[in-house]
């Protein structure tokens, strides 16, 4: 009996260990961990992440009541959805579905994150997020873009069609969601649901890419360096036109080489007429630190794009080419999704393949059978700065006036079960901005003065009217009217047609400002904010559509742009009170593309790829011989520099990740700018404002003897020459090199070892990734790839997380020859094998098929069809 | 110990009467929560009846272990081939491990901790009879008295 008393209690004691072990097992996999969902729910059997199916049913038949009419979708061998039927409307329903399916998490985000919803799926700590987004009314306008729609579909039979189609769409997506199991894998480890989609949220899409490309708080920074660099040195810097550009239009003339220096040069005296400019500085560094800005920055030197298009002779084909990549930030997945739509209506037929923006139902850039089109970013100048005079509270100084602010009245719902009151204040112009600052040094500042924004977005815009009536162009007539429409974000098209035709329209609205309360001579003019309580600046309308400058069919046979400078001398003097463009680039892209077409004949596809491909860096060809020249002869080499001096002369200016002479070229340059600017610079208390400095420039004080003091360190008594200078670079150069190799032997300074891509999940989880992948080409080339190795005295490795978005070659002499690739794949489910089979493709340089020429689904190749879904209508 | 092998028939049939009772409500109960309750928490029920049947604590463990991992690791393999999902679990461990991207491994620790916490939950299901059975016992010899 006692036996078993003990036995009983030493039981009860195991029992009691044996379960508190267990319940620890079990509540450490139970809770959430590092703000993902539990272990347990991801991974354990029940309703884990393994029962997320990684591809698309072979066959699935999809009945719906909505649908009018069949729609067969074939899913070729990278996953890409061909789509079939005679109705539009079904079509649309069939896209918005196959969209979900490989896209849904990142419509999600891009969403939210446009109409300021973060904090309701990922918590309060994004709250400061949301009210930023917010306030830049890109919800809004959205919504009122959406009433506009809807108001006016009642009168405009083009625009109810839309309105209809963005609703299909919305159906196709909101079918999906109600009817898959099982969400991707971002939703179950965020632990976040998928609300349905709306047309306000495919119209925000417009909102998403404009805030993308032409926000920016650049107008302030030019004021903050202008007062401290004065306006000569400021003209130098960022007065236009800048060095060697050759424009997007070629038919206004060129401009010569010193005519960059010698414009604009006389102004009146800019701080008499910015009394208030301290502490629009102190406002603007504050703001430019907001996590979303601090991103924007980095990012910002990414952001390009190349086009060209050649006429039939130039090409092999006798036909047009049109080329486009678009250069942006790399994620996984990438930003475009890629679809071929065939409507075989018996009265208006359309067969379109294009580059999708996921959550948009018309492709951004693709063709019909009439027409095709590329973008790169313009870059007009569409936003504007104004500081007020505050009053109190509530009221502030706008023209002279007292004047009561205006409100836009928000509740945020958070995730955590709170609705927050949140309340945008508007000037005459736009949100207030500074109230964002929360900083008691700047308090006195805030209560004195405020700043506000004017951008293009805020209006009611019509891209998605351009972007359908583009994918229904059938000729140069209908997509210039449609360009009519294209509000926002300002883009170079690039335009060819089945009829050879060839054309390019840097295309957006530029807003016209009334600068009649400047001074004549007052540089200015949409550059700098403006006195809002003085009423300058206002917004008086848009340049009109004809006004923008346009090439058709020009004599040399070929167009292209890679955001430079948009129209040459003619056009800029015609239009000298407009602001056009405040940033472009420094032009060796643009340049080597006209270096390569210029003379080329009988061009093919195969060429085109070349083009796309190439790594040859102009700025080596146009610099590397003057720099050699200069310091041929020093006696101050050492034996190892005279070496490198003379291999340097035999380089093919490739930057070609295998070989050494890009990483000296390279950081010789980078170290070069650091010691002709840094001591100005410094003086100057600008130490941030070299990535903001053209290397163009570097080419021209180099071409150009007059520029010659620059090269003087103004921080040491000597006067340093032009061969010091670049001599001592050198020197740098070699050391840092020596030192980061660990090796003198220059033939081991492998590009590839200092230049690296990476492809980063959309969440930035490492792990689910791709790279960093050792990369040829750097920010010149025209296959780019960017970063600079030179940072804070030492060498580090560059690692660029954007460049080309996507490639596309269109013969229009074969379009079954079209071909494209995007650096990701068509499924953003992780896993998936077409999660990143393209961007395998994209690293070796290689393409795959459009398919183009299939128009119906009988004749596609059954051995390239991976996956069939029949949408039927439900009887 | 061997409370079963020298009970009445009329004993042991009163017992499975009250076995099959607990049974059916056990599992009327898994049915119910599993509404809210996940899986692979609910999982431990089964096992803890699992080990209640065995008549040494070291097999209930092995026992019960081994047929979670067998349960577990059909789950993985049904789910890998109907979903292609094996992928995913090579992105974990890149995730986990950083570059590397060896699924296996990640598929081994769940069916270790899986098996680990089944085993556990039936050696508690065995040490649990071991009390009902020597509380029936004092019950029993208490009404001897």
């Amino acid at each position: 009996m006692e036996k078993q008393i003990i036995m009983q209690k030493t039981d009860l004691i195991r029992g009691s260990v044996v379960l508190g072990i267990l319940a620890l097992i079990i509540g450490f996999f139970s809770v959430p961990l590092l703000g993902l969902a539990p272990m347990g729910k991801l991974f354990f059997p029940g309703q884990s992440i393994w029962e997320i199916p990684m591809e698309i049913e072979d066959t699935m038949i999809i009945s719906d009541s909505s649908l009018e009419d069949q729609v067969t979708v074939y899913r070729d061998n990278y996953g890409i959805p061909h789509i079939f039927g005679r109705v539009e409307n079904d079509v649309m329903f069939a896209l918005g579905y196959c969209m979900a399916q490989d896209r849904l998490f990142m419509m999600q985000m891009a969403r939210s994150l446009t109409r300021g919803n973060m904090s309701a799926i990922l918590g309060e700590d994004l709250l400061e997020i949301d009210k930023y987004n917010l306030a830049m009314l890109k919800d809004y306008y959205s919504v009122k873009t959406y009433k506009a729609l809807v108001q006016g579909a009642n009168t405009d039979p083009k625009i109810n069609t839309i309105l209809q189609e963005l609703e299909r769409f919305a159906d196709g997506v909101n079918y999906y969601i109600d009817n898959t199991p099982t969400l991707p894998l971002e939703f179950q480890l965020l632990d976040i649901n998928m609300e349905h989609w709306t047309v306000i949220d495919t119209i925000s899409m417009g909102k998403y890419m404009a805030e993308d490309l032409t926000w920016s708080l650049e107008d302030l920074y030019h004021l903050v360096i202008v007062e401290k660099m004065g306006i000569e040195a400021y003209n130098f810097f960022l007065g236009s036109p800048r060095p060697y550009q050759i424009p997007v239009c070629p038919n206004y003339g060129n401009f010569s080489t010193y005519e960059f220096i010698h414009l604009n040069q006389t102004f009146s005296n800019l701080n008499d007429s910015i009394p208030l400019s301290s502490s629009i500085n102190a406002l603007y560094y504050k703001l430019s630190q907001f996590p979303q800005e601090q991103t924007r920055s980095e990012l910002g030197a990414i952001l390009g794009s190349n086009n060209w298009v050649i006429d039939g002779n130039k090409s092999a084909s006798g036909y047009p080419i049109i080329c486009n990549d678009m250069h942006l930030e790399w994620n996984l997945p990438g930003i475009w999704y890629q679809a071929h739509l065939v409507i075989s209506a018996s009265d208006n037929p359309f067969n379109i393949w294009g580059f999708f923006l996921p959550g948009v139902p018309y492709p951004l850039v693709g063709q019909n059978q009439f027409v095709s089109w590329g973008f790169t970013n313009t870059y007009f100048d569409s936003m504007d700065w104004y500081y007020y005079t505050s009053v109190n509270e509530t009221h502030y100084i706008q023209d002279g006036k007292i004047t009561p602010y205006k409100y836009i009245n928000y509740t945020i719902d958070t995730k955590e079960g709170r609705t927050i009151k949140y309340k945008i204040k508007l000037t005459e112009e736009g949100p207030v901005f500074s109230d964002f600052i929360t900083d008691s040094i700047l308090d006195s500042i805030k209560s004195n003065n405020i700043i506000a924004c004017r951008w293009i977005a805020h209006n009611v815009t019509w891209e998605l009217k351009a972007f359908y009536e583009y994918s229904h162009a059938k000729n140069r007539a209908d997509f210039n009217a449609a360009s009519q429409n294209f509000w926002l974000p300002s883009q170079n098209h690039i335009y060819a047609d089945i009829y050879g035709n060839i054309a390019i329209r840097p295309t957006g609205k530029v807003p016209i400002r009334d600068d009649s309360l400047l001074d004549d001579k007052r540089f200015g003019k949409g550059v700098f904010p403006y006195n809002g309580s003085a009423g300058e600046g206002k917004w008086i309308g848009w340049l009109p559509f004809a006004e923008l400058p346009e090439t058709i069919n020009p004599n040399q046979h070929y167009l292209a742009s890679a955001n430079q400078i948009v129209a040459g001398p003619d056009y800029m003097n015609a239009h000298s009170n407009q602001t056009f463009q405040t940033y472009y680039s420094n032009g060796y892209r643009a340049r080597r593309i006209n270096q390569l077409l210029e003379n080329a004949t009988n061009l093919t596809i195969n060429d085109m790829k070349a083009i796309q491909l190439d790594t040859y860096s102009i700025k080596a060809e146009k610099t590397l011989p003057i720099l050699l020249e200069t310091i041929k002869n020093s006696a101050d080499l050492t034996n190892e520099e005279v070496q490198i001096l003379n291999d340097m002369n035999n380089w093919d200016y490739q930057m070609n990740l295998a070989r050494w002479e890009p990483s000296v070229f390279k950081l010789w340059i980078e170290i070069l700018k650091e010691q002709i600017f840094q001591d100005e610079l410094n003086e100057w208390d600008l130490k941030d404002f070299i990535p903001y400095i053209s290397d163009a420039l570097i080419e021209y004080l180099l071409k150009n003897s007059f520029l010659d003091a620059w090269f003087d360190n103004v921080s040491t008594s000597n006067t340093e020459s032009v061969q010091d200078t670049i001599q001592t670079a050198f020197h740098r150069t070699v050391n840092a090199l020596h030192s980061f190799f660990n090796t003198g032997n220059f033939d081991e300074w492998n590009w590839g070892n200092l230049h690296q891509n990476i492809f980063n999940h959309l969440t930035n989880i490492p792990g689910f990734g791709v790279g960093p992948i050792p990369a040829n080409g750097s920010a010149d080339t025209i296959n780019p790839s960017y970063g600079n190795i030179w940072k804070n005295g030492h060498v580090s490795v560059a690692t660029s997380h954007g460049g080309a978005s996507e490639r596309w070659i269109c013969d229009w002499g074969n379009l079954n020859q079209s071909i494209s690739v995007i650096p990701s794949g068509e499924r953003g489910i992780i896993g998936s094998k077409h999660y990143s089979d393209q961007l395998t493709l994209f690293l070796n340089g290689d393409y795959h098929q459009n398919y183009y020429l299939i128009t119906d689904f009988q004749s596609f190749p059954s051995n390239l069809i991976e996956s069939r879904i029949y949408f039927k209508k439900e009887v | 110990m061997n409370s079963i092998q020298s009970s009445s028939p009329t004993q042991v049939e009163s017992k499975n009467l009250l076995y099959s009772f607990l049974l059916i409500l056990a599992i009327s109960f898994l049915i119910w929560i599993s509404t809210f309750v996940p899986f692979w928490q609910i999982f431990v029920i089964p096992c803890i009846f699992g080990g209640w049947w065995f008549k040494k604590g070291s097999k209930a463990f092995y026992s019960i272990a081994l047929s979670t991992i067998l349960g577990w690791g059909s789950y993985y393999l049904i789910n890998f081939i109907k979903n292609d999902s094996v992928n995913l679990s090579n992105y974990f461990t890149g995730l986990f491990l950083g570059n590397f991207y060896i699924g296996w491994l990640l598929i081994s620790f769940l069916l270790i901790i899986g098996g680990f916490c089944g085993g556990i939950a039936g050696y508690f299901g065995f040490i649990l009879h071991r009390i009902f059975q020597s509380f029936i016992e004092k019950k029993e010899g208490n009404s001897s008295i």
